[in-house]
């Protein structure tokens, strides 16, 4: 059976051929532990890194590459920078789109920390909304770049100028924008930005970045060996190392490496065109289609659908067994979901990547078509 | 040879690479730490007959150093 793989917005695949290249090197050939040691596979494992920092500044327009640290994934940079510049009698605004990473850590300060929280609307005139909600004792805005279950993209650059001027921090989370959609942090005012490698990046699992600033000096969120100042009783000063206590994923970030070279390559625009060529070709299969509804446009890389009164888990487990891999739920944000008013078990969300392929997208309308008229037959 | 002494490695990278794109060959080196105060840390190495064109390019890349040894 075809193995044809739509769940990209969970995380890329396939992936191009000289990430897992690049990591069996790195394992075989220069794996030491970054920062530790003098030795040459330690500073051949450090310079790899560096150069996964470099390459993440140039794609994110961040002045400084010491600015770029490394962990494991988004959620891990996102909690790095909330809990690293929100503190005790904050108060800070998430968009009605985010994804339980944030709004589960701003959930976690409320109860901990006493900061407030409030929503603003991305219906409309999005600048009133942030205006509307922001307060004397507002400290940062976290938003989402680009929603992971609909098209939406948020106009950063306006906010960012909006927050600036109001002295308030930018958190982003470029989750599902990164490697299709272009990130200027000097020009969008960004704070800290955070992502994974995994995703639009097309690197490996296992390695999340955020980018801070040099305007901002955030408290670390792990504390233990950084390598330098080894003598000192707390975690040191300056970026990198302040923010990354313990053994880096060098393989990871070798991986990461070739992915970004990729999407520097091929470019932000010509990614998000083709994915989004693709899945016009999907969605528009169904548009006339009066079995299927649609919470999303599927203008951009996702189309979120149900089958009328068929649950979205039984929707993607059949389509699984046409070898359709497609995610179900809500995915990970029922703010969001919430927001699109899906259904209690949410909806199936259907993503491209940089690499799916022509084919996948016909596949897929045949597979849709036969699950359709198997669930509504009678 | 001639050493920065950096806060991190991966200043001492940041730095190799300006230096090397200015024209001076440089290595990241790990230091003995009786060298510097906070225990572990790392350095840049080059010649020392281009400190001064070192120290220039460094400055003008806003890339902080502690001490210069040797030279």
């Amino acid at each position: 059976m075809l193995l044809n793989y739509l769940d990209n917005a969970a995380t890329t695949f396939p992936k191009p051929a000289g990430v897992s290249r690049e990591m069996a090197r790195c394992i075989e050939e220069y794996c030491g532990n970054p920062g530790r040691g003098s030795h040459r596979m330690a500073l051949k494992a450090s310079e790899k890194l560096y150069e996964a920092r470099e390459l993440c500044a140039r794609l994110f327009f961040c002045p400084d590459p010491e600015g770029v640290t490394f962990t494991l994934n988004a959620t891990y940079a996102l909690n790095m920078a909330v809990f690293g510049l929100v503190g005790e009698g904050d108060h800070v605004l998430i968009s009605d789109l985010e994804h339980n990473s944030t709004l589960r850590c701003v959930e976690h300060l409320k109860r901990t920390k006493n900061v407030a929280f409030s929503v603003f609307s991305t219906e409309g005139n999005v600048q009133e909304s942030i205006e509307a909600g922001l307060r004397n004792n507002t400290k940062a805005l976290i938003c989402t770049h680009a929603s992971n279950i609909t098209n939406r993209v948020l106009p950063l650059e306006k906010i960012g100028k909006l927050l600036k001027k109001r002295g308030v921090l930018f958190i982003v989370d470029a989750s599902q924008s990164a490697g299709s959609h272009k990130i200027d942090m000097e020009q969008m005012e960004i704070d800290a930005l955070c992502l994974p490698g995994h995703k639009g990046l097309l690197g490996p699992q296992g390695i999340g970045i955020a980018v801070f600033s040099p305007s901002v000096k955030p408290q670390p969120l792990v504390h233990g060996g950084s390598g330098s100042h080894s003598r000192l009783p707390s975690m040191p000063d300056h970026l990198p190392d302040r923010m990354e206590a313990g053994t880096l994923p060098t393989p990871a970030a070798a991986g990461l490496c070739e992915g970004i070279r990729y999407v520097l390559e091929q470019g932000e625009e010509g990614i998000l065109r083709r994915e989004t060529e693709l899945m016009r070709r999907m969605s528009g299969e169904f548009e006339n289609d009066r079995r299927i509804f649609t919470y999303s446009s599927g203008d951009g890389p996702i189309w979120l659908f149900n089958i009328k009164g068929v649950p979205s888990q039984k929707t993607a487990r059949m389509l699984d067994s046409l070898g359709v891999c497609v995610r179900p739920g809500l995915h990970c944000a029922p703010l969001a979901h919430r927001t699109l008013t899906t259904p209690e078990d949410g909806a199936v969300r259907v993503s491209t990547g940089p690499l799916t392929c022509r084919w996948q997208a016909e596949h897929f309308c045949k597979a849709l078509k036969r699950v359709a008229d198997e669930t509504c037959r009678g | 040879m001639c050493i920065a002494t950096m806060k991190t490695v991966t200043a001492a990278h940041r730095a190799q690479r300006a230096l090397a794109a200015g024209g001076i060959e440089a290595q990241v080196v790990s230091l003995d730490s009786t060298l510097t105060r906070h225990g572990c840390a790392y350095g840049i190495s080059y010649p020392c007959k281009m400190g001064r064109e070192a120290e220039r390019i460094m400055a003008r890349s806003r890339i902080g150093y502690g001490q210069i040894i040797g030279g």
